[in-house]
């Protein structure tokens, strides 16, 4: 089953002279389960990519289905609540809330919909991340790994149609990275949860399903794994 | 709790320096405003209770009264209060030929009441003493002293033509109809009484109202205060037509026997206008406005930095989904929990503060309004608090509400994107002049890159202190004016001797001459700092009989006197101010 599609996006920054085409009519889709790099060096626009994906920044043109519907027809709000309960973020430098407590921060997306918390599933994503005698304590008295298992729980929380996670282990040393993308590729098995990452770490990439290569705003390469 | 909520007040708590100050901000304003608003209110019932004691605690008086008429009025429900004067009637004076005694009984309310000020002695406390209105006396010999007892003829003043008489000029051919005889003692002297008109060929005297001086043909003066001030017209002829009481058969259709005091009701917002209160009203209102327009510059920068240092979290909540009404509530939930904190400890001080600048002023003020024996008190009133909370409710949402709105286009992306602040500067915008460096040195050169490079940041800074510039220099400026006018009104120019002296215009040269002598001696001596000159003219002119208006030409044309005027001449009056 197809989950996301893209279709002919374009992207530009900057006008006249300084225009940069971050995005040049990029197209692919994701079906359902899977797990997806893209890699790409730095300023080959797979950061802008990924916020098009993520529903952050809107495209100059072209379209983005998620699960069937067409997120940028949507207006602001709704794109939020859409964003909130389809879409989980990873980021490189983790973005959690420094006030509230990791439990609070895993259930954010939950909470902001003013819905109840489901505690079997907060329970759950605890137990599979390891965070189970963190739970009470702040982003600041944490690791950079345990940071981004935080994060991980939050993106997983809503049990969203896509998680897209930006560089997701560019700030952790390499067995914490391994760690965290041993994570996702759990999150990925255990829940059948589509996962996009992005890196420009070739090593990270092989142990995708598939990859995408993006240069120059192009998608060049996509080639499939396993 | 709604998770942003939380959010919010954690925040607050974290950052505690921050809302303290804010709440510092709030408390300023709310003080200010509260201030200015029970000192204008505190004024106004001060200048009500002078006017009061001038002239009398009642609101209507209902004249004429028949004995059958007054228990209505004393039993209706309308009235707050009602005071009773039984007119004891008509006496001849014993001591002149020329005035009569028009006596009045009081009830202990109306004694109380209807502003009766003691001279000498004291009111009467039953029904054989009297109090006499002090222009009874003229200092002659055998007048009467306090303690003495007279015997008065009482009746009525019967015109030519067989009518009755009373506040009418004495006419020709009018008689005194004795009907009894009265006596009383002295207990008092008072003032002119509000029911003896300087014209009237009466004075008043009043004793106290005894049931055995009421009969069937009493007739009384009812003064009452009303429990709704603002309907007192409508209600008060409502009840005049429900008591029978008709127009004075003289007086124009539809105009009852009642008597308003006009200048109590306009101090208790009733009606008309008056010069006070509408000066009152808007330097309050001029004043609050500056104090509003300035607490939102001050509230709005402190939450503006708020909403700064919260740009990362609010970036992150958006791309978690947070919606923008979400964050636009959570600014301002921010605004109404500091609002929650500051403003009713701002009100609290502000009411406590002037309660203690009234203990202080109030006696100088004493001193200056030369009014009796009335102070400034502190008045706190509940429409003023609600006013004080509804306006610091207003100045905190006009401060929070571009913020919040900021706030809410705060883009995911910029949350992620923490390199932002650094990406921005344009290098050209941020160059200096080479004599930055030389003059200020390396610290003074980044300071202005600094500045040049937030420049939004720099502009509200800037902004904020002409502001407060402005408004220190308004207020005081306005604050100066008011007091200048408000010496001029009720205090002497500023001078410490003055000395009057008229010349004539047709006086001798010799009196000039003296005059001017005096003057310059008067400028050669030591120590006088400033005289000033002020000249009076009085002038009597003659006015041609044709160009006096017609009605009046028939008013004065039995008195031959009226045009011809005295030797004409013109009174020059000049005082010098010496300071």
């Amino acid at each position: 089953m197809e989950i996301l599609r893209v279709e002919d996006l374009c992207k530009t920054y900057g006008k006249g002279e300084t225009e940069v085409k971050a995005l040049n009519h990029v197209s692919f889709s994701v079906e359902k389960g899977e797990f997806v790099a893209i890699i790409g060096a730095s300023g080959s626009g797979k950061s802008t990519l990924l916020h098009i994906l993520g529903g952050v920044d809107r495209p100059n043109s072209g379209k983005v289905y998620i699960d069937g519907t067409d997120i940028y027809s949507l207006n602001n709000d709704e794109l939020a609540i859409f964003r909130r309960r389809q879409i989980g973020l990873i980021y490189q430098f983790y973005n959690l809330i420094p006030i509230l407590n990791v439990e609070e921060n895993i259930s954010l997306p939950v909470l902001l919909d003013g819905k109840e918390v489901d505690a079997g599933r907060l329970n759950e994503i605890v137990d599979t991340l390891g965070l189970r005698d963190r739970v009470k304590h702040l982003p600041n008295q944490l690791s950079g790994g345990q940071q981004q298992r935080v994060s991980i729980g939050r993106s997983l929380m809503n049990t969203p149609a896509i998680i897209l996670a930006d560089e997701p282990t560019g700030n952790l040393d390499s067995k914490n990275s391994k760690e965290i993308l041993e994570l996702l590729k759990f999150s990925n098995k255990k829940y059948n949860q589509t996962i996009i990452m992005i890196t420009h770490d070739q090593e990270l990439a092989l142990e995708a399903d598939r990859i995408l290569t993006i240069d120059d705003g192009c998608i060049v390469k996509n080639e499939k794994i396993r | 709790m709604n998770i942003l909520k939380k959010l919010t007040l954690k925040y607050l708590k974290q950052n505690k320096k921050r809302t303290i100050v804010t709440i510092i901000g709030i408390i300023l304003s709310g003080a200010m405003i509260s201030a200015v608003a029970t000192l204008a209110v505190s004024f106004q019932q001060f200048m009500l209770k002078v006017e009061i004691a001038n002239s009398g605690n009642w609101e209507a008086m209902y004249e004429n009264v028949e004995q059958d008429k007054v228990k209505y009025l004393e039993d209706n429900v309308k009235f707050s209060e009602v005071m009773k004067m039984l007119q004891i009637g008509m006496a001849q004076n014993p001591y002149s030929d020329e005035h009569f005694l028009y006596i009045k009984a009081y009830d202990e309310k109306a004694l109380e009441n209807m502003a009766l000020t003691v001279e000498r002695g004291r009111l009467p406390q039953n029904n054989k003493e009297i109090c006499i209105s002090a222009s009874f006396f003229d200092g002659n010999d055998n007048e009467p002293k306090i303690g003495d007892t007279i015997t008065l003829s009482m009746g009525n003043r019967i015109s030519s033509d067989g009518y009755e008489l009373i506040s009418a000029p004495e006419e020709e051919g009018e008689t005194f109809n004795v009907t009894g005889q009265k006596t009383y003692t002295i207990c008092g002297i008072i003032s002119r009484p509000d029911f003896e008109k300087s014209s009237d060929p009466f004075n008043g005297g009043v004793t106290l109202l005894d049931s055995s001086d009421i009969s069937e043909n009493s007739k009384w003066d009812v003064a009452v205060n009303v429990k709704r001030v603002h309907s007192i017209y409508e209600d008060s002829e409502e009840i005049a037509e429900n008591l029978g009481l008709y127009p004075d058969t003289n007086a124009e259709e539809n105009v009852y026997p009642i008597t308003y005091n006009t200048s109590v009701l306009l101090y208790k917002g009733v009606n008309g206008t008056n010069g006070f209160n509408e000066m009152l009203y808007s330097v309050c209102g001029i004043l609050i406005l500056i104090i509003m327009v300035g607490s939102i510059m001050v509230i709005y920068n402190s939450f503006a930095i708020s909403v700064q240092e919260r740009k990362k979290q609010f970036g992150m909540l958006s791309s978690v989904g947070a919606t923008k009404k979400q964050i636009q509530k959570s600014v301002l939930y921010e605004g109404f929990v500091l609002g929650c904190i500051g403003i009713p400890i701002g009100i609290l001080a502000g009411i406590g503060g002037i309660g203690i600048t009234i203990r202080i002023v109030g006696e100088l003020l004493k001193s200056i309004i030369n009014q009796g024996n009335w102070t400034l008190e502190l008045v706190i009133s509940w429409p003023t608090i609600v006013i004080a909370i509804i306006l610091m409710a207003l100045t905190i949402y006009f401060s929070v509400r571009l913020p919040a709105k900021r706030a809410s286009k705060i883009t995911p992306i910029e949350a992620i994107r923490q390199t932002d602040d650094i990406k921005e500067v344009n290098r050209k915008k941020i160059q200096t002049p080479k004599w930055i460096r030389k003059v200020f040195g390396i610290e003074g050169e980044l300071a202005l890159k600094n500045l040049k490079r937030s420049r939004k940041r720099y502009r509200t800074t800037v902004i904020s202190l002409i502001i407060s510039i402005v408004l220190y220099v308004s207020v005081s400026g306005f604050v100066g004016y008011l007091f200048t006018g408000f010496n001029s009104m009720y205090v002497n120019p500023e001078y410490d001797y003055i000395i009057p002296y008229s010349l004539y215009s047709d006086a001798d040269t010799v009196e000039k001459e003296q005059i001017q002598n005096f003057e310059q001696e008067i400028k050669q001596t030591e120590r006088i700092e400033k005289i000033s000159y002020l000249y009076k003219y009085i002038t009597t002119a003659t006015i041609p009989k044709e160009k006096i208006d017609p009605r009046l030409q028939e008013e004065f044309s039995n008195d031959a006197n009226f045009f011809s005027p005295p030797k004409m001449k013109t009174v020059l009056i000049k005082y010098l101010l010496i300071s």
